[in-house]
């Protein structure tokens, strides 16, 4: 007789569980990263960001480790700094998408009827909103700040989380200990509180995480086009100030001057990225079900 | 050995005849140029400016790239020509009273507008009359020229035009990019609003040029010589304005046939592969970059020792080495540029001098009283100073910043879009800001309608708040001077009076720098008393084809 052995495929689209944890811990260590350089960015910076650190074009070395641009500014400190807008945007915008899509999800699956179809057609509306140009239009009016910023690209980008949460509402809703809560008589605030959103909170973090990722590239983006204030360090600004020096490949400018912020951006999304991969296969129910 | 220098001379003229019919049959085939006997006409093309000049008529053109566009399809009596100087145009001839107020024009012979209609002297009364006192004169066109008394037509060919005082610039003023166009009366005597006015009727003119077609969203103009026009066809046939990313990378790529630094830095690798392949045409500065204090906010910036504090903090000499490579110089003080026939040699330099700035701004009480570095108004509060500035100079304003900070003063830069800052600038909407325009070598008495405290300008170029009676008569004086030499002594003066008030400062003025394809086109050439013509805009070179000076009237 001969023993055979099973193994169980991971499901489509899934490394194995150890692979995402081993990424997620990578993509939590690079955010842990951006997050001290935030915190500290000013006493870490040699430079303010503005200052003429010294000539222009310099290559790196001497005092300043990365060079400097075109008027002579730091890119080691424009980096440093530019962190705070990219994080302050992520925290801000992706929470701002959370608790919007997370009104809108739970009053939908809670209340179904009328409620539920009107704010399901809204949402339907809002995802079909052409959201770049409309980004550019409210961002100019607003001046590019990155709370006003955060704010639109809430408003813009609910959506998505709205339609989730609001399965997971109606998911809830019909289990046992819920719909014994209603039974004893328990009102829609009790209800809520202590039986739907406890579960709703991993999720909700599942549904942050990609959000705040997605802030992070739309405000390089728009920091790129020229939205924003100029004077805020960014690494979308960066970028755009390098481009738009006519020799930059010509030289070798690039190397010191578009590179480095860049890189940053890339690693910031990266690590957002696997970080969001992990909690989503640890948090979303759709993930655990098929890992059971 | 004759015998053999013939048979090379032969073989020669062989050779050049058989690639003379090559050129000739690719050019049939649609490529850049085509030949009529005895002279060769060929297709022009120049990088679309990146900002947007409005659109091509004459009210609704904007700026002076916008003001030049519409020289090709619309006229003036008289146009510079390479020296400048106001030649010959629709006016074959004119006099001069001997008390110099009257002047009389003599119209050239055939001179049609693009839908055949003749142009007479008709619609020159008109045209001047609705820019002076019709619906033009809302639109602030030529605001400036507020002189002219009455302009008859005592026949088709002759124009008179009475002027209320002397003014030596009257013909720079009506001639040129921003002169008076002449438009058919028979199409603009029904327009009430002249800066709405479009459509293919408000694009005919009688210039040597048609609008094949364009296109606003990239600047972008396709223009055909008019086989019609008085003077003959445009040796450049075909005049393009093309979009490209970069000017000069177009012109390396040989998209274009000649390009402009356009004002900003060319970084030296660069300008050094171009001069190999490309001649170089270069020419005094007449764009600026400029700082305006207005002083209708008050204290500080009503005190002429903030004023000269600020420009002592300013490293104008750096700018212009980190912002163009050293080719161009801190502007002159006085409100003119460097190649400015009328420019005053002898005033402040004001280089960079903390220890002045320092104490200017001491003595009128702006002082560091917290001890963060940054001076504080007299009552104590923080001074923050808004610096007001478009988008496409947020760079240049960084720099001021960092600067001024070294002084003491903290600014805050506010960019907005082009014209919004513009608006803000017309309307005074600001304490300090920048502003990029050109024309600084332009007629002297364009400085009245920017710093006499009467000028009720609707421009961004003007200067807010400012008020010396002195100034207000002396450049009054001047417009009204016949003697050069003595008008020359009074615009000394204005010079020297602005160069020690400060209202505005001139930061720097880029070197004209443009790189010209000469083996095709042999009209690329500055035009000092045309600012936006830069070296291949000027429409008299396009028509000739060459850029020699025209014959006098």
């Amino acid at each position: 007789m001969t023993a055979t052995t099973v193994t169980r495929a991971p499901a489509p689209g899934q490394g194995s569980p150890r692979g995402t944890y081993v990424a997620g811990a990578i993509g939590g260590l690079i955010i842990a990263f951006y997050v001290v350089l935030v915190l500290f960015g000013s006493q870490l910076a040699p430079f303010r960001a503005t200052e003429l650190a010294g000539p222009s074009l310099a290559p790196p070395g001497g005092a300043t480790r990365l060079g400097t641009n075109l008027l002579g500014q730091d890119i080691l400190s424009q980096l440093i700094l530019g962190a705070r807008a990219s994080l302050t945007v992520a925290l801000c915008a992706g929470a701002g998408t959370v608790v919007l899509g997370g009104i809108v999800g739970v009053v939908a699956g809670w209340f179904p009827g009328w409620c539920d179809a009107v704010l399901m057609r809204v949402t339907d509306l809002v995802l079909i909103v052409p959201k770049l140009p409309l980004l550019l239009l409210v961002g100019a009016l607003t001046g590019g700040s990155v709370l006003g910023l955060s704010l639109v690209i809430s408003l813009l980008f609910w959506p998505n989380a709205a339609r989730i949460l609001r399965s997971q509402v109606l998911s809830l809703r019909t289990r046992t200990h819920v719909r014994a809560a209603t039974g004893f008589g328990a009102g829609t605030w009790h209800q809520l509180r202590r039986h739907i959103l406890p579960d709703l909170t991993l999720l909700a973090i599942a549904e942050f995480i990609p959000a705040a990722g997605r802030a992070v590239g739309l405000q390089a983006g728009l920091a790129f086009l020229g939205v924003g204030d100029p004077t805020l360090p960014s690494w979308g600004a960066m970028i755009r100030d390098a481009v738009a020096f006519r020799a930059l490949f010509i030289t070798s400018a690039w190397k010191w001057w578009l590179a480095p912020p860049v890189i940053a951006l890339v690693a910031l999304i990266v690590g957002i990225t696997l970080l969001g991969a992990a909690a989503e296969r640890r948090l979303s129910p759709r993930l655990v079900r098929h890992a059971r | 050995m004759v015998r053999r220098h013939l048979r090379v001379a032969a073989a020669a003229a062989v050779f050049a005849l058989a690639a003379a019919a090559c050129s000739s049959t690719s050019e049939n085939a649609g490529t850049s140029a085509s030949t009529t006997p005895g002279q060769q006409r060929v297709t022009l093309r120049i990088a679309a400016n990146t900002q947007s000049g409005g659109y091509p008529t004459p009210y609704a053109a904007i700026r002076g790239p916008g003001r030049l566009i519409t020289t090709y399809i619309f006229d003036t009596l008289a146009f510079p020509d390479v020296t400048g100087e106001p030649k010959p145009w629709v006016a074959k001839s004119w006099t001069t009273s001997p008390d110099g107020k009257t002047w009389t024009f003599n119209l050239n012979e055939n001179v049609k507008f693009h839908d055949g209609m003749p142009l007479t002297s008709d619609d020159v009364v008109f045209s001047f009359n609705y820019n002076l006192t019709g619906p033009g004169a809302a639109s602030g066109v030529a605001q400036g020229v507020t002189y002219i008394d009455t302009v008859t037509a005592p026949d088709p060919k002759t124009v008179v035009i009475t002027l209320k005082t002397v003014r030596p610039s009257f013909l720079q003023d009506i001639a040129g990019a921003f002169g008076f166009a002449i438009m058919p009366k028979h199409i603009w005597s029904t327009v009430t609003d002249p800066a709405k006015f479009q459509g293919p009727t408000a694009l005919i003119g009688s210039g040597p040029y048609k609008l094949e077609n364009f296109d606003l969203t990239t600047n972008s103009f396709n223009f055909v010589a008019n086989e019609d026009f008085f003077l003959g066809p445009a040796k450049v046939q075909k005049f393009q304005i093309v979009p490209v990313a970069d000017a000069l990378l177009a012109l390396e790529r040989g998209e274009v046939d000649a390009a402009s630094g356009g004002n900003s830095l060319i970084p030296k690798i660069q300008y050094d592969a171009l001069a190999k392949k490309y001649k170089v045409l270069t020419a005094p500065g007449e764009f600026n970059l400029a700082l305006f204090f207005n002083q209708a906010k008050g204290f500080p910036y009503n005190e002429k020792a903030f004023r000269q504090g600020v420009v002592y903090g300013l490293d104008r000499k750096d700018m212009v080495t980190r912002l163009l490579d050293g080719r161009g110089i801190p502007g002159p003080a006085g409100a003119l540029g460097p190649g400015n026939e009328f420019l005053n040699k002898n005033l402040p330099a004001y280089p960079l001098d903390k220890a002045k700035a320092g104490a200017l701004f001491d003595q009128i009480d702006l002082k560091d009283r917290n001890n963060d570095g940054l001076r504080d108004k007299p009552d104590g509060s923080a001074f923050k100073i808004p610096l007001s500035v478009s988008s496409t100079d947020t760079q240049q304003a960084q720099l001021v910043k960092e600067y001024l900070r070294a002084v003491g003063l903290d600014v805050d830069i506010n960019a907005v879009d082009q014209q919004t800052s513009d608006d803000r600038g017309a309307k005074g909407d600001y304490e300090m800001a920048v502003q990029h325009f050109g024309g600084l070598s332009g007629d002297p008495s364009g400085l009245i309608t920017r710093f006499q405290s009467t000028t009720r300008s609707t421009s961004f170029t003007r200067v807010w708040g400012y008020n010396n009676p002195a100034f207000d008569k002396v450049s009054n004086d001047q417009a009204v001077e016949i003697d050069r030499t003595k008008r020359g002594a009074l615009v000394d003066q204005m010079q020297s009076i602005l160069a020690d008030d400060l209202p505005q400062i001139s930061l720097y003025v880029p070197e004209q720098i443009t790189f010209v394809d000469s083996a095709k086109y042999n009209g690329f050439a500055y035009t000092p008393g045309c600012p936006p013509c830069g070296a291949t805009g000027n429409k008299r070179n396009l028509f000739t084809g060459n850029a020699d000076p025209a014959p006098k009237n």
